[in-house]
């Protein structure tokens, strides 16, 4: 299975191996540092599980079943998160958009389980909104205690 | 409900011969104003809203002339005159008060209920419009950061940004403080006054570039009540002193402490603020992720529009110059001191 960034409602930045993302339309936001960024930039890159795994092998000092299990975890997490898709089969890895991925050339790190950070303390300003503060007949009706009076 | 491509203009043209309409009836006012070396005119239709919505602009006065933005404000209350009938429905009201058919680069309007207000900006001919239903219900945060996303889609259209950030500092540099509400923007920046120069406590404009540029946009600060008591000697700025029991104290800075004040500087570091419980005040480096954090979801939740762009300007930003904690310590004397500090080793 691959996949890619549920784009254009999530949006992410990568900055120094810690990636911020953001759910335009939940309005939760994210972080996964270290292992968990580098797994992140490459499932969003489109690669597959085992090029995925590969690569890991070659950054983090441990084992490719730890690193399996971590990546599997971490990729069911992000689906129910809804800010990664399985790509259509035949996607050619031409048709995505770079994800900068940034992978130490130097010795190999240790390794810890990524953790995917969430935040959910910015959902109030969508909350606060039109949507929820309209009634069924739309604008210029609001839901006032008495708009059904109106 | 799908909207035809001209209809975006076409209702802000309906909404041009609105306002029409009531400075027909109540007359029109003038104020200019200039943000980052651009003219700005607010015209008004009668004079209910000038007294609430200009005076957090005050600072930026300008002499009359060419305007690269013109906002037609008004009201129905004071002026009998109603916006054009919606051509939407609810199924097109979107998240942040945005409209569905309305969302483009050029022509961009938003609605928000209770009180309903109404923005409207078309970018190709510089033109947008503020309405609301009656002047006498504005919220308070509207006038301490009036027309906040007429100016964030006319700054993004420049290349610029709206930032939910605090900014301090002088003439050779200064520093943003980003946060979600709460997280001590404000008295970080109202702890500075009379020591650092203030530009902003909840929103500034940056100007990206090879030396990213702060500018000042609203002379006013937001203070939860609790916090009123620690700053007495601002207690003359507030100006909705008789309505604190509903609202944040709204300090009118620039009217009471224009001293105090600062158009903008160069950029020379970003501040994430922390409450300690402890004494002092401290810093420490914090990774351009973390400032992005703190500085992005908030921005990007609440301006209308905001998406993709808007993220890439402030990861380059939070990229580009150093990034700290500030761990706010109890001991408000030493905020100011230690953000000289930083803005010395900055340099």
């Amino acid at each position: 299975m691959r996949y890619r960034m549920n784009n254009p409602g999530v949006i992410q930045e990568t900055l120094d191996g810690e990636a911020v993302i953001v759910n335009l339309l939940s309005g939760t936001y994210y972080s996964l540092d270290r292992a968990g960024g580098v797994i992140w930039n490459l499932l969003i890159s489109g690669m597959s599980s085992e090029d995925i795994l590969s690569q890991l092998e070659s950054i983090f000092a441990t084992d490719r079943a730890t690193l399996a299990a971590a990546v599997g975890e971490l990729t069911a997490t992000l689906v129910q998160e809804e800010l990664i898709v399985p790509l259509k089969e035949g996607t050619a890895l031409a048709d995505i958009a770079p994800a900068g991925v940034n992978v130490p050339a130097s010795e190999r790190l240790p390794f810890e389980k990524p953790v995917l950070h969430r935040y959910t303390d910015m959902q109030e300003l969508l909350l606060l909104d039109p949507i929820h503060e309209v009634d069924e007949r739309g604008w210029p009706h609001t839901n006032t205690p008495d708009s059904a009076d109106q | 409900m799908t909207l035809q491509p001209d209809v975006p203009p076409a209702y802000g043209r309906a909404l041009g011969r609105a306002f029409g309409e009531a400075t027909d009836t109540a007359g029109i006012l003038r104020q200019w104003y200039r943000i980052g070396g651009e003219r700005v005119c607010v015209q008004f239709a009668g004079r209910a809203l000038l007294p609430l919505l200009t005076p957090a602009l005050d600072h930026l006065s300008a002499v009359p002339g060419t305007a690269s933005l013109t906002i037609s404000a008004w009201d129905t209350y004071s002026t009998g005159v109603p916006p054009p009938p919606a051509c939407w429905s609810k199924d097109d009201l979107l998240p942040r008060g945005e409209i569905r058919g309305y969302t483009d680069d050029l022509a961009r309007l938003t609605w928000h209920p209770n009180p309903s207000v109404i923005s409207f900006a078309d970018m190709g001919t510089g033109d947008a419009v503020f309405w609301i239903d009656d002047a006498r219900q504005t919220p308070y945060y509207e006038s301490g950061s009036p027309f906040r996303s007429i100016f964030h889609w006319w700054f993004a259209q420049r290349g610029w940004q709206l930032l939910h950030a605090a900014a301090v500092g002088t003439a050779e540099g200064g520093v943003i403080i980003a946060g979600k509400g709460g997280s001590g923007k404000s008295n970080t920046a109202l702890s500075c006054v009379g020591y650092l120069p203030y530009a902003a406590d909840d929103y500034c404009v940056i100007a990206p570039g090879a030396q990213p540029f702060v500018h000042s946009l609203y002379g006013t600060a937001k203070l939860g009540n609790d916090d009123v008591p620690l700053y007495p000697h601002l207690a003359d700025a507030i100006g909705n002193a008789e309505r604190m029991a509903d609202e944040k104290a709204l300090l009118y800075l620039h009217q009471h402490r224009p001293q105090d004040m600062i158009p903008g500087f160069p950029l020379r570091a970003i501040l994430v603020p922390r409450c300690t419980g402890q004494p002092n005040t401290t810093f420490g480096a914090a990774s351009a992720a973390a400032a992005l954090q703190a500085l992005a979801p908030s921005t990007i939740f609440q301006l209308p529009g905001a998406g993709i762009a808007a993220f890439q300007l402030l990861s380059g930003l939070c990229s580009q110059v150093p990034c700290y904690y500030l761990n706010l310590g109890t001991d408000r004397s030493q905020i100011a001191p230690t953000i000289a500090d930083i803005l010395a080793g900055a340099r």
